[in-house]
């Protein structure tokens, strides 16, 4: 089973839940996220643009591994991963 | 987070509402409009490029553009005045899936004819317009700008490649004028299906000087027209200032003793087309107020001269920047004038322009100031 876990400003879209599990098999985390929609819509356009590319400032990691530093939302995952979506090191602004 | 205030509004109080890069405020006054009461912050950490007041067909609808650094930029309406606002699930001004782009930033939001009083248009980066026909439930992209076969040649300026500025025609609904930067000014006449260049007479002075007049490509800072004259126009360009008194079909030079015709800043009198503000930066190396004075200018014969506005605006020291949506005008008469800097403060003339008076200081950089009234 696939854990989502969420904080912060996201877990307003999830009825407050740090911890969502996706019960089915996805191979990518693509897939997975794809699951994770499905339970909380108002994730997905917070998360991802809409051509479906993870936003700029938004950093997933895999089992603490960043997934910019593999192969972003195609990276594949275990049927036990740990995934957690958290905002970059940015943000903020300059003005 | 901060503490927010809510303003309680009744009808016919003139609203100002200011968004700044860290959140936005609805303040209140009555007519005579010399003391403002302050609700907000609302949005607090998110920059707030354009916001707007809908109140046609009944509606006391406020609209703000939230942009998020971390989360993408989407609307927001108060049917309250400020008191709650919408965090809708999934964000409506999105490119259709078979558009390769994405919506950086949300620039402008504007109410269309009142002929059509369930629609609005909204401007985005990358440059490209969006109209919805349902009161803002939901959006499609206009098809026929982004079409248009000099998109490809559109080219980002400082602040990206946005559709800032969006005129539709209050005598005509087929009629709108919108602005890029940097693309220039276009018209439909046909309800946004076909578009035209409108920039005879602009210069372009980022090109070497014997390409200075391009068709298109011009990095226009704002446009305004008049209300009840909406042939009438002025334009402030990245060097160049400019009227027009033909729809946009051509522009004159009006830029006649100002200390810069560089700036972003610009606002039309609602009463008199004759009547246009301005408040000029040194240059595009320094986007700051001339001589560290800050100083409006008006022009009462649409652009023959100019004169400065000083009156309770700080002379000294004064290094300011106001932003292309910093500056707006309400409907009453005579009419109130408000402009907010980069450096947070917010000022406000209710005399034409004869005084000025702190509204506000302290505030997060201000991008952007729209006026309505209750």
């Amino acid at each position: 089973m696939v854990t989502f876990n969420i904080a912060g400003f996201l877990a307003d879209f999830t009825n407050g839940r740090s911890e969502i599990p996706v019960n089915s098999s996805p191979l990518t985390v693509k897939d997975a996220l794809n699951e994770l929609w499905q339970l909380h819509v108002g994730l997905r356009d917070r998360v991802v643009n809409e051509q479906g590319e993870l936003r700029t400032h938004v950093n997933i990691f895999v089992d603490g591994e960043n997934v910019r530093r593999m192969q972003l939302l195609d990276t594949p995952i275990t049927d036990r991963a740990e995934i957690t979506i958290l905002p970059s090191v940015s943000g903020g602004s300059l003005s | 987070m901060p503490a927010t205030n809510h303003v309680s509004v009744n009808a016919g109080d003139p609203l100002l509402l200011v968004g700044t890069m860290k959140g936005a405020f609805v303040l209140r006054s009555d007519p005579v409009r010399k003391d403002w009461e302050v609700g907000g912050p609302y949005f607090p950490g998110r920059a707030i490029y354009a916001m707007a007041y809908d109140a046609r067909n009944g509606r006391n609808r406020l609209w703000a553009a939230v942009n998020s650094p971390h989360w993408g930029s989407y609307l927001s309406t108060s049917n309250d005045f400020g008191k709650t606002w919408t965090e809708p699930e999934t964000y409506g001004i999105k490119f259709p899936e078979d558009v390769e782009n994405s919506v950086k930033q949300i620039w402008q939001i504007v109410p269309g004819n009142s002929a059509e009083p369930n629609t609005l248009y909204c401007g985005v980066e990358p440059a490209a317009l969006f109209r919805s026909d349902d009161a803002g439930e939901t959006w499609s992209l206009v098809k026929g700008l982004y079409d248009h076969p000099h998109r490809p040649q559109w080219q980002a300026g400082g602040g990206g490649l946005c559709l800032h500025t969006i005129l539709p025609d209050p005598a005509n609904k087929d009629r709108m004028h919108i602005a890029i930067s940097t693309g220039g000014v276009y018209r439909t006449d046909d309800g946004g299906q076909t578009w035209e260049v409108r920039n005879k007479g602009v210069r372009a002075q980022f090109l070497p000087p014997e390409q200075w007049y391009p068709e298109f490509g011009q990095c226009v800072h704002k446009i305004v027209s008049h209300p009840s004259n909406p042939k009438r126009l002025f334009l402030q360009n990245h060097w160049g200032l400019y009227r027009s008194d033909d729809g946009g079909d051509s522009w004159q030079d009006i830029a006649n003793g100002v200390p810069s015709d560089f700036g972003f800043a610009l606002e039309i009198d609602h009463h008199d087309p004759n009547t246009a503000y301005i408040i000029p930066l040194e240059s595009d190396e320094f986007r700051c107020t001339p001589e560290a004075k800050l100083r409006v200018y008006r022009t009462r014969n649409a652009g023959e001269s100019w004169e400065p506005l000083t009156n309770g605006l700080p002379q000294e020291n004064a290094f300011e920047t106001v932003l292309r949506d910093g500056m707006a005008g309400d409907t009453l008469n005579p009419m109130g004038l408000y402009f907010g800097t980069r450096n947070g403060k917010l000022f406000g003339t209710n005399d034409g322009g004869e005084s000025w008076s702190s509204i506000m200081a302290g505030l997060p950089a201000v991008v952007c100031v729209k006026t309505a009234v209750a």
